[in-house]
């Protein structure tokens, strides 16, 4: 294949994160949105950015410094890549602290939100800034000099440093205050009237107070940096012989792993060339960031009380539309299955069912998968446990291997083991990653199997602002094909064959190519094949090759794709049938829907993969029909409204840029979610979210 | 919410490839499925190599059975109350006591070994009901229901639904690769093997039934099942495969090597290469009959049990015990037995059963040993009309009796030893009675007393005499006829072959016609 051609075959796979980090800053440039959620967005960027350095950076530098073979489909080598990544990226950081430092943080000034730079401040705050460090900062303090080369290795990732250059009587010295997590990034300071607030950074009373670390120490230069280095994790999988302390032995070595990337104040040059050299760091891994370093532990200020005037106004989750005439839920899902569309509608139901059966003498067992959950107060959590304690039967499947949850995960699954319930560590060299929970009950009739899939976490907190879809069923068909599903992911049962719910790895890429297929012989014959896709990412070669196919056959493709997406729409002879957008708002985009029109006996489903390479090969993953017609016709709605969207729409051009999507009808697809959401709960909520009761005066 | 009143169960079967569990619930109903595992074991390549499970083997079914135990756990059911069944490679192995004995200590499951013909009756109730559903024509005409193992092929013949006859042939798929790798060669050697093995098999079985006559092809086993689901039609609860396509896919089969079909069909490569000797074998049997079609009804061994479990004291005993006469008086026929004098004898023996069953306490059980003995107590006659009641006795031994297990063929192939001449248990020619256990030995002579009365009832094989009623009055048993004809024949023979009954229920026999006694 000749070069060019290959160029416009597949897009790399980390430039099209790029482009989609691109996505998300730009929304801070929003002039229609308040101040604290234009900041959010900057917020979001930069941790974004954090995963992306020490996950997918990180593998391409190893790939270079273990001189290991990388290849990409786009023909791209690991170093011009690197370079690239590292010139779009310091390209967006300026981009970003231009807005942050022109627009954003004067803005919030002027709106009463003020943080404070050391030169603005008054004497009396300089006294009240010496009394906070001395009660409150000082004792967690542990400033380390003469920085050696050891030292500088051992840096925590992400951990923000105040670093100094010292004139002692000899020679300079390098010093390091690492910026102590434990207290907030912006200290409150004294305000001149109620309505406003003002801040300094924690960096800054460190900043103040430093002749207090370094006595006898002249200094000549401060500043903040902060390092991001490798963490892509890989266990020893087959020493299994005790598999969480070797996970426990990943997250002490993960800290002694190599840079990607330093994050430093401009000013601090001397600094810059001290840690450049300590840790052998090219020009291009290094980010000068004139203002707040850390954007991401800034996030917080998005929530200050008050200021609502600067906050978009909050959309509360609905009850159900499904579960608007419900008293209890397994009532309501006996009778007919329940879709629900998170966030606009809440995840209650499913923690109420898991509550509930927590307590329910009928309920036998409780057969769940856990990914990422809230942490040590997640009710889910607790729930389990007060099952577990209630003497029933609890069979959690717990993925050690969800990546920057692990120490959290590995902490509750030892206290679910302790009281009584079967934990089961993950699978050997497969991450689960599907989202399970079944609930078996024993009824007056006979006993049933309450089944919860979903496309998003068993995490009430992030299903507030994740855009996820899920079914509640006890149809007997697809409950007892879950029942063999998690006999073998538990290790119980050999893979069984299915017929409804579909698994990776062993059979979700030959379904969807299947699928696929399905279309174009039906496209092939005249017909009207046409498929539709919403997921997270497109990076498996063999399904768009497949798409491709399809658009070659007449297909109709449309794919609405938040994030990478390596599949090239609109060329000639390769993909011109093939629609791609992607939709970024204030909700991030989760939900993984397939439809596949299948000549008018349309077929529908939600799946927790997306269709790249490590979600078909090498997870755990489930996609589930939605047999409920009522139910199927609903998901291809919300899948067909996002192609309406007008606002929060851009749409991938072949030359891998975005463009926003522009039509004469202004169509927001989040709103229009909430707003039906709410539309069909305004009869049993006011609007300040209570229930309206009936008592006598 | 009210208690729910069905019964949760759980049938775990020892196979020689897997052990597979069944949970379902009964109900008033019927019954379902809840849930159903399967892990893989190389039992079958141990016993059927050394005869022994290894000791790696026997670890790791403890292993399983441990795991299915906590699964059991989460659908509440106690371990006591599952039926753990051991099929033919437990069957076969010298140390199944010590596999038992450890199964118990470790899990507290009882391993129950069964009889390739009462593994037949299970899975015989299982085809049954998911034909019965799915394929309505079943019950009109023969059909032919194969079930190939690692260690075993099971085949049943039906007539009109009803079982003629079955068999259990120690040919199966592990056993086949076993007898390959000593004999390294092409798939065509594989074929060639197998229909050898076949043919002694099969002409056995035409010789006992016309295969050409079998209109139904009906085939198990988890494979198959899975082939079924990726060539087959889907009809009700079976899957229909026209014998084009079941050639066609086996042609296929036979061009791939293991890996491709592993590849291909995205299976292990265990179950991979047992693929083609599994279809060798139904493939020879398939080509012998007039079968159009392979159905393979989704069902098992398990659902069989379960089945059984649900149906206990109900109208199936009746379709059972129809089930087993059926297959008696096959077995019957093939000795060319006097099948009115056997079923005179028969009747009579019941009626006279009937009469004591009560006072001396006779299950239901007992009467359907008898009436087999009954039928089969002469069938020995076919080899020499001379001490036919020892040729009975074995060849009633070396038999297979749909339904029946090892136990209740023992004590047939006693009570037709003993339907006359010499008592039980008198002389030294009587040691395999005499080392039977007391209560089985009871349970022989209660029968053969009725048989020896009611054999005697016909002993001109003329059913000239007809039980009219059968009364007990103090220590008396009256035999009423209704005939007014001449009994003398019957009544000498009667005064002779009385004496056991006499001494066993401790009661005179009178028998009288019209109010005549003789």
């Amino acid at each position: 294949m000749s070069k060019e051609l290959r160029k416009n075959t597949y897009f790399n796979r980390e430039l099209s994160w790029i482009e989609f980090n691109i996505r998300v800053m730009k929304e801070a440039f929003k002039k229609e949105y308040p101040l604290l959620e234009r900041f959010k967005f900057l917020s979001i960027t930069s941790s974004n950015f954090d995963e992306f350095f020490m996950i997918r950076v990180a593998g391409i530098k190893r790939s270079i410094i273990k001189s290991m073979p990388y290849s990409c489909p786009s023909g791209i080598s690991a170093p011009q890549l690197l370079s690239k990544i590292s010139k779009k990226t310091h390209q967006i950081v300026k981009d970003q602290y231009d807005l942050l430092n022109t627009e954003i943080i004067p803005g919030l000034a002027d709106e009463g939100v003020e943080i404070c730079d050391i030169k603005d401040l008054s004497k009396s705050d300089i006294v009240y800034i010496n009394a906070y460090f001395q009660s409150q900062v000082f004792p967690v303090l542990t400033p380390l000099k003469a920085v050696s080369n050891k030292a500088a290795h051992n840096f925590g990732n992400l951990q923000l440093y105040t670093g100094f250059i010292l004139e002692g009587k000899e020679e300079q010295e390098f010093a390091v205050v690492p910026v102590p997590p434990s207290l907030a990034r912006l200290c409150p300071l004294p305000s001149k009237d109620k309505a406003s607030k003002r801040f300094i950074l924690l960096g800054d009373v460190v900043k103040l107070n430093a002749n207090y670390l370094f006595p006898g120490y002249k200094i000549i230069e401060h500043g903040n940096f902060r390092l991001t280095k490798d963490m892509d994790l890989a266990v020893d999988e087959d020493d299994d012989t005790d598999f969480l302390r070797a996970m426990r032995e990943v997250l002490i070595h993960r800290e002694k792993s190599f840079p990607v990337r330093l994050e430093i104040d401009k000013n601090a040059k001397l600094i810059k060339q001290c840690l450049s050299d300590l840790l052998e760091l090219e020009d291009d891994e290094i980010y000068e960031i004139s203002g707040l370093v850390d954007l991401k532990s800034l996030f917080s200020l998005c929530f200050i009380p008050g200021f609502d005037n600067l906050k978009i106004k909050p959309w509360n989750p609905c009850v159900p539309k499904d579960m608007i005439d419900s008293t209890d839920v397994f009532s309501t899902v006996q009778q007919k299955d329940v879709l629900l569309h998170h966030p606009y509608e809440s995840f209650d139901p499913v923690v109420e069912m898991l509550e509930k059966a927590a307590v329910d003498p009928n309920v036998l067992s409780i057969k769940m998968t856990l990914y990422r959950t809230s942490g040590s107060k997640s009710p889910i959590v607790n729930a389990l446990l007060q099952a577990a304690l209630n003497k029933k039967q609890v069979v959690v499947l717990v993925e050690l291997k969800a990546r920057f949850d692990e120490g959290q995960n590995i902490v509750w699954a030892q206290k679910l083991e302790e009281v009584g319930a079967t934990v089961i560590y993950g699978v050997a060299d497969l991450k689960v990653h599907c989202k399970f929970m079944m609930i078996i009950r024993r009824e007056e009739d006979a006993v049933r199997r309450y089944l919860h899939l979903g496309t998003g976490n068993y995490n009430e907190k992030t299903a507030e602002i994740y855009g996820d879809m899920g079914i509640l069923t006890c149809r007997d068909d697809i409950t007892y094909e879950a029942c063999l599903f998690f006999n073998a992911i538990t290790g119980y049962s050999i893979i069984p064959h299915l017929s409804y719910l579909v698994m990776a790895p062993t059979m979700l890429k030959p379904k969807l190519l299947d699928l696929i297929e399905r279309e174009i012989g039906i496209s092939e014959q005249g017909g009207n094949g046409h498929i539709m896709c919403k997921t997270n990412a497109v990076a498996d070669l063999d399904i768009i090759k497949a798409l491709y196919r399809a658009s070659n056959a007449g297909v109709k493709v449309q794919l609405n794709v938040r994030g990478i997406c390596m599949l090239v729409p609109g060329v000639p002879g390769q993909s011109e049938n093939i629609e791609v957008v992607s939709v970024i708002g204030r909700y991030l985009e989760h939900t993984r829907i397939y439809y596949f029109r299948n000549s008018g006996m349309e077929e529908v489903f939600l799946a927790s993969a997306d269709l790249m390479t490590r979600n078909l090969d090498k997870r755990i993953e489930l996609m589930f029909p939605v047999l409920d017609q009522t139910n199927a016709e609903r998901t291809k709605e919300i899948l067909d409204t996002y192609f309406k969207d007008t606002l929060q729409s851009h749409q991938l051009l072949s030359s891998g840029k975005y463009e926003k999507v522009s039509g004469k009808v202004a169509l927001n697809s989040q709103e229009v979610f909430y707003k039906e959401s709410k539309s069909y709960s305004k009869n049993i909520l006011s609007e300040r979210g209570e229930l309206k009761v009936r008592k006598k005066d | 919410m009210k208690k729910n009143v069905n019964t949760l169960s759980a049938v775990i079967d020892i196979g020689s490839s897997a052990i597979r569990m069944l949970i379902a619930e009964l109900s008033e109903s019927g019954w379902r499925r809840l849930d159903s595992l399967e892990k893989k074991t190389e039992l079958g390549f141990d016993v059927f190599e050394n005869n022994e499970i290894s000791r790696n083997g026997m670890l790791e079914c403890l292993e399983i059975l441990t795991q299915f135990k906590e699964i059991l756990k989460t659908w509440e059911i106690p371990v006591e109350e599952v039926q753990v069944i051991g099929t033919s490679a437990l069957r076969e192995a010298f140390n199944k006591d010590v596999f038992i004995d450890r199964v118990f200590l470790r899990t507290g499951f009882k391993v129950r070994v069964i009889e390739g013909v009462e593994a037949n009756q299970l899975t015989y109730a299982a085809v049954h009901e998911a034909m019965r559903k799915s394929w309505s024509k079943f019950n009109q005409s023969n059909s032919l229901v194969v079930e190939v193992s690692g260690g075993s092929t099971e085949v049943m013949l039906l007539h009109r639904g009803k079982i003629v006859t079955s068999h259990t042939y120690r040919t199966g798929t592990i056993r086949i690769q076993q007898q390959l790798n000593n004999v390294p060669g092409s798939v065509a050697i594989m074929s060639d093997l197998i229909s050898e093995n076949m043919v002694n098999i099969l002409d056995n079985f035409d010789h006992e039934y016309p295969l050409k006559q079998i209109r139904h092809f009906v085939a198990l086993g988890g494979e198959l099942r899975f082939i079924a689901s990726k060539i087959g039609k889907r009809i009700g609860e079976i899957w229909q495969i026209s014998v084009k396509q079941f050639d066609a896919f086996f042609e296929e089969l036979s061009r791939l090597s293991t890996t491709e079909i592993a590849s291909k069909y995205r299976i292990p490569m265990s179950e991979a290469a047992t693929l083609i000797p599994l279809f060798s074998v139904y493939s020879s049997l398939l080509e012998r009959t007039a079968s159009k079609f392979v159905l393979v009804p989704d069902v098992s061994i398990r659902d069989g049990a379960i089945l059984t479990l649900g149906n206990k004291g109900k109208t199936s005993k009746r379709k059972f015990r129809l089930q087993v006469i059926a297959s008696a008086k096959s077995l019957g026929r093939k000795f060319h037995f006097d099948e009115s004098h056997a079923s005179h004898v028969a009747k009579h023996s019941k009626k006279i059963f009937d009469a004591i069953k009560k006072e001396y306490a006779l299950d239901d059980n007992l009467r359907l040993l008898l009436e087999i003995s009954a039928l089969l107590h002469d069938i020995g006659s076919f080899i020499n009309q001379s001490a036919h009641h020892k040729h009975s006795f074995y060849v009633v031994r070396n038999s297979e009796l749909f339904g029946l297990n090892r136990d209740d063929i023992e004590i047939i192939s006693h009570v037709v030893r003993y339907h006359r001449k010499a008592l039980p248990g008198a002389g030294s020619s009587h040691s395999e009675f005499n080392s039977l256990d007391r209560n089985v030995r009871m349970a022989i002579m209660k029968l053969a007393a009725i048989l020896r009365v009611a054999d005697a009832l016909d002993s001109g094989h003329a059913q000239k005499l007809e039980i009219q009623t059968v009364t007990t009055d103090d220590q008396v048993l009256k035999i009423i006829t209704e005939s007014s004809i001449s009994h003398s024949l019957e009544s000498i023979s009667l005064k002779y072959k009385c004496d056991l009954f006499e001494e066993i229920y401790g009661m005179n026999i009178i028998l009288t016609a019209g109010g005549n006694i003789f």
